[in-house]
């Protein structure tokens, strides 16, 4: 750890000087994201995928959809779990086994995201009220970790839900041979921001993640509401600058918005 | 259900009251500092280890101590019995828990050593994250391990249409959304800062003052807690 | 709000700014003014601008000048007597909060003159010692005195607890006898 400490320590004096500048490492605005590549349904023994480039960020995600019980407490409701996966392909500090805090912490916030817009409309993933409702697998697949892994899965995760197709069950359950595409009714976007010195900057690089003193990220949706946040790194927010991220992130997110919408066909004219 | 009615919430509060709470100081003979909470229905044990040495040894920072925290349910601190040991949301909330003391503790005054914040919720009833972090700060100055303030914690969410302090259980799973914070007094600092559920942005900044204000009156129970323990009365 | 000497502050009480003190114990300085980062008395000299904060709460040990130490042998050098301290006598329950290491040089053994310091040590031995230099990485200690030395042995061949007799350590089974620094209460199990 010693090594990567002493190297993000310099790192960290470069990274701050440039940004007491108003630059950054590769030339970007400070509210300025990276460039973004999506390539919806790109695996198709899923039901739906999508593989987003973010700058060099690359993160796939797969839906797999299922049948199952309910939980006891929304018996009208379709089950949906998220979970990542930071694989040792993507990175030398990532290590194979159980996921670990960094994963837990991306995949529940990924999920926070589009449950709480909502994303889905749950209540029409019901097959049996009580007894047999679709369960809805988000996987997310960190490729190759270059910053900001919650904003490029978090589009990867929606993107893919708008690509998924499930077949029309019978009475009885069984699948039918016509297909439907998942009711999407909200595409909620999120939008990191790295706190470095007393400047934010949006989208932040691997290197600008690895020196920054607190993370912000905000779910907008559809309607300009927010519907999650969370904060990270060990340093703290004012009330001004969590009001500015807000602002920001709902006006980044509408462009990312659209993007997602028009990649999958569903730009309303 | 109506969560809200004349500015009177469910459980009869008024939107800006907090639910009753107690805080004691060091109340676990063999941990080095700890705390006890009860806020409502919430009881929330803190015990703080340290700092001492760390392994395994590449863990160890050159130039500061590292916090370790463990948020820990009891299996019959809910309704239904929860597993045992650490789940994914305790994994989450431990990770943020630390996220939020990180600032507060002068981890630089004690290089390559841990300092380990254990919290046991024996009884959750909506908020015990919160709980959780405010009983921690107690029990951290109660190690007499140096920090730059004591860090209260506090949720304000939107509930029936209004912006309401501290939600009960039964607005933290009916209401529109919860936005647990914890603040640095002496700054105004957010160290903790999480949110789920629809709320504008006029809506988020109405919430996150009360929420501010909420903390004020905590860190005041807080410093009575360790008046109480270290000093004996109550006059300053 | 102005503090007064002898106040009872806690964690982020602000005590004057940084013209008026330099910073002791318990006393952190940020953006030009001074705050106590503990729970206790405040202590402000204004004369000699020095602020500390004497602590009423339990405080995290670190081995100071004339504190007394038991320590376990970790390694015989040469010239000295690598070792580990286990605790501090004044706060015996808590884990040290700085790097447990420290040795004892062949000098700081004993009154008399020693020319073979693995006569008076031996690995795993269980030691009381005194705190004679913090200044140095790792930290100086002194078995000097009667007070000071091993208080538990055990048989460089068989393991075991050695026992004390006429000046000398013998192995009760196996019948070894062996040379040590000890003190005077050896196996008293007294800390």
């Amino acid at each position: 750890m010693t090594e990567i400490d002493l190297i993000s320590n310099i790192e960290k004096d470069y990274i701050l000087n440039l940004a007491k500048k108003g630059e950054r490492e590769d030339g970007r605005d400070f509210d300025e994201h990276r460039k973004l590549i999506l390539e919806p349904d790109l695996i198709k023994k899923a039901e739906g995928s999508c593989l987003v480039s973010l700058g060099e960020t690359k993160v796939l995600a797969g839906i797999k959809v299922d049948k199952g019980e309910p939980y006891p407490d929304t018996p009208d409701q379709a089950v949906m779990t998220t979970n990542a996966e930071l694989v040792p392909l993507a990175s030398p500090f990532f290590e194979s086994g159980p996921p670990d805090e960094d994963s837990i912490e991306l995949a529940r916030v990924v999920d926070r995201g589009i449950r709480e817009a909502p994303a889905l409309d749950m209540s029409s993933l019901v097959v049996r009220e009580g007894e047999l409702v679709r369960v809805i697998f988000i996987d997310l697949h960190i490729l190759d970790s270059d910053g900001n892994l919650f904003d490029a899965s978090n589009i990867a995760a929606v993107t893919a839900l708008h690509t998924t197709k499930i077949p029309v069950l019978d009475d009885e359950g069984n699948p039918t041979e016509d297909m439907i595409p998942l009711p999407v009714i909200k595409t909620p976007v999120s939008c990191t921001f790295a706190k470095i010195g007393d400047n934010i900057v949006v989208d932040p690089s691997l290197n600008e993640e690895r020196v920054l003193d607190a993370r912000l990220t905000v779910t907008t949706e559809d309607n300009g509401y927010v519907c999650a946040m969370q904060k990270g790194g060990n340093s703290e927010f004012t009330v001004d600058e969590i009001m500015d991220c807000i602002k920001k992130s709902i006006k980044i997110g509408k462009e990312i918005r659209k993007t997602i919408l028009k990649t999958t066909g569903k730009q309303k004219v | 259900m109506e969560l809200i009615k004349d500015g009177i919430r469910i459980d009869g509060r008024k939107k800006d009251e907090l639910r009753e709470i107690k805080i004691k100081a060091g109340v676990l003979k063999r941990a080095d500092g700890s705390a006890y909470v009860e806020w409502g229905m919430n009881k929330v044990y803190a015990a703080v280890y340290g700092p001492r040495e760390l392994y395994p040894r590449f863990l160890r920072r050159y130039d500061k101590a590292i916090l370790q925290c463990r948020y820990n349910m009891a299996s019959f601190s809910v309704e239904e019995r929860k597993r045992p040991g650490p789940d994914r949301r305790s994994v989450e909330i431990s990770k943020v828990t630390r996220s939020a003391l990180e600032p507060v503790v002068l981890t630089e005054n004690f290089p390559e050593s841990v300092i380990n914040v254990n919290i046991e919720i024996v009884q959750a009833e909506a908020g015990t994250r919160c709980a959780g972090i405010t009983a921690a700060s107690v029990a951290l100055a109660d190690a007499g391990i140096p920090m730059r303030d004591l860090l209260p914690a506090c949720a304000a969410g939107k509930v029936g249409g209004e912006i309401v302090l501290d939600l009960c259980k039964e607005e933290d799973n009916f209401g529109e959304s919860d936005l647990p914070i914890a603040m640095v007094p002496r700054t105004g600092g957010i160290t903790l800062l999480q949110m789920d559920g629809l709320m504008t942005e006029e809506e988020i900044e109405e919430a996150l003052n009360l929420a501010k204000k909420g903390c004020k009156i905590i860190y005041e129970k807080q410093k009575e807690a360790l008046k109480q323990k270290y000093r004996g009365n109550n006059n300053d | 709000m102005t503090r007064k000497n002898g106040d009872f502050v806690l964690p982020g009480d602000i005590l004057g700014v940084s013209e008026e003190f330099i910073p002791g114990y318990g006393v952190y300085e940020e953006k030009g003014k001074v705050y106590s980062s503990i729970t206790g008395i405040a202590n402000l000299d204004f004369e000699r601008k020095r602020a500390f904060v004497e602590p009423l709460t339990d405080t995290p040990p670190i081995p100071k000048l004339g504190d007394i130490v038991i320590c376990e042998v970790t390694g015989i050098k040469e010239k000295m007597a690598m070792v580990e301290i286990i605790a501090l006598k004044k706060n015996p329950r808590r884990a040290l909060a700085v790097s447990p290491m420290a040795r004892i040089y062949i000098s700081q053994t004993s009154r008399k003159y020693v020319t073979d310091i693995s006569h008076e040590f031996k690995e795993g031995d269980l030691v009381r010692a005194k705190v004679v230099n913090v200044k140095k990485t790792p930290i100086e200690l002194s078995t000097v005195g009667e007070n000071f030395g091993v208080i538990r042995a055990y048989c460089s061949k068989c393991k075991t607890p050695l026992e004390k007799k006429n000046n000398k350590l013998e192995c009760p089974r196996c019948g070894n006898v062996e040379l040590r620094k000890t003190a005077s209460d050896y196996r008293k199990g007294v800390f």
